[in-house]
């Protein structure tokens, strides 16, 4: 089973057995949650979500560099 | 997950405030807690007239969107400052600007640098001793004066910004690694007035970057995703990256960082006056008419006058 996470317009695919929540995703991924939004079907998901065989995850830095 | 006010699906998790919420009720929350902030600071009222600095990034378009929801009088400024980067970034972020101004029917001011001084950002910066390299320093002064002379020229009460808690957190944790005590004695979530400045208030102070682009994200509001090209690799990136590793450990620590310091301030600065201002003196700049801390011409008059003289020479 595989999702693929979009970043910046770059597509990383990522390979599970078991079961992949979104949390355990941005660990393999080394990103912290804190500076990122998860987006699955336009739909924002919590780290707790479990992704799917399949899923296209967008993920959105949330981090910017002035006064937005 | 579940919604802690009702049964639906959470959307977002707000681990420093043990709150998860629905698309529905995070919305809601956000716009309660705006309210809250505004008036725990006393930051403007309903029958004042203010003017949103708007950049087309996430935090200036949602806290518009918020301001306009909660029903006060808002005008949007939006500086474009000529900055190129990929897919041009200045002209992308004014079409944004544009597009959220004219689906909501609110009034926007565009302020176009080149146009106005007859160089843009990088120019400026490259003939002045400030920002060689990076224009940051410039784009700060330019932006300021720009800010003043709309909201004088169009009668605006207040002067709003995006700046996030993140934002905040970031500047509070740079000064104090420099031991930068005057900045340090000036950072507030609301400035008072002075001769020829506007108040300023920053409403989104209490709310982490994630929650203001769940916000927008939410919303449905289209914002440049980008960033400007001169801030990647920046300092302010660097220590909101070290702040989320900290917060990631300890969840809560930046909010805590931020408000124990905002409540220690009197204890800690002996000279703030009873607002959280300073008692600076201000002259008046002969050639735009704005204040400055020093006499004669204004930084951002002299500075044009810099640029025009070695872009001619």
């Amino acid at each position: 089973m595989s999702v693929i996470f979009v970043l910046r317009k770059k597509e990383y695919e990522m390979e599970f057995y078991d079961t992949l929540t979104v949390k355990k995703a941005l660990k393999e991924l080394d990103l912290l949650p804190e500076s990122y939004l998860v987006v699955r079907n336009g739909e924002l998901i919590v780290e707790q979500e479990y992704l799917k065989d399949g899923d296209v995850i967008k993920l959105v830095p949330v981090v910017s560099g002035g006064s937005g | 997950m579940k919604c802690r006010k009702c049964t639906k699906h959470a959307v977002i998790n707000m681990r420093q405030h043990k709150l998860a919420l629905c698309s529905f009720h995070f919305l809601e929350w956000i716009k309660n807690q705006t309210q809250k902030t505004i008036e725990r600071y006393k930051m403007f009222t309903p029958d004042q007239k203010i003017l949103v600095a708007v950049s087309g990034g996430k935090d200036s378009l949602a806290l518009w969107d918020v301001l306009q929801q909660l029903g006060y009088q808002t005008g949007g400024l939006y500086i474009h400052l000529g900055i190129q980067g990929v897919g041009d970034y200045s002209q992308e972020s004014q079409r944004l600007t544009e597009k959220f101004a004219k689906e909501k029917n609110l009034p926007l001011h565009i302020y176009n640098v080149q146009q106005e001084t007859g160089s843009p950002i990088e120019e400026i910066a490259f003939y002045n001793k400030r920002g060689k390299g990076k224009p940051c320093a410039v784009c700060g002064l330019v932006k300021r004066h720009t800010i003043n002379e709309i909201a004088n020229q169009f009668d605006y009460d207040v002067l709003v910004t995006g700046h996030n808690l993140d934002d905040e957190v970031a500047v509070l944790f740079g000064n104090t690694l420099n031991w930068e005590v005057d900045f340090l004695r000036r950072q507030s979530p609301v400035l008072k007035a002075k001769k020829g400045l506007l108040p300023k208030a920053k409403p989104f102070c209490r709310f982490y970057e994630r929650e203001t682009a769940a916000y927008a994200l939410l919303a449905g509001i289209e914002y440049i995703e980008e960033e400007c090209p001169f801030s990647v690799g920046s300092t302010s990136i660097q220590q909101k990256e070290i702040l989320n590793l900290l917060e990631h450990q300890r969840p809560g620590m930046k909010l805590a960082f931020y408000i124990k310091f905002l409540k220690n301030k009197k204890s800690i600065f002996q000279n703030l006056d009873e607002d959280g201002d300073t008692n600076d003196i201000l002259y008046v700049c002969p050639t735009c008419g704005q204040s400055t801390q020093s006499e004669g011409n204004c930084s951002y008059c002299n500075t044009i006058k810099r640029t025009q003289l070695k872009k001619n020479k």
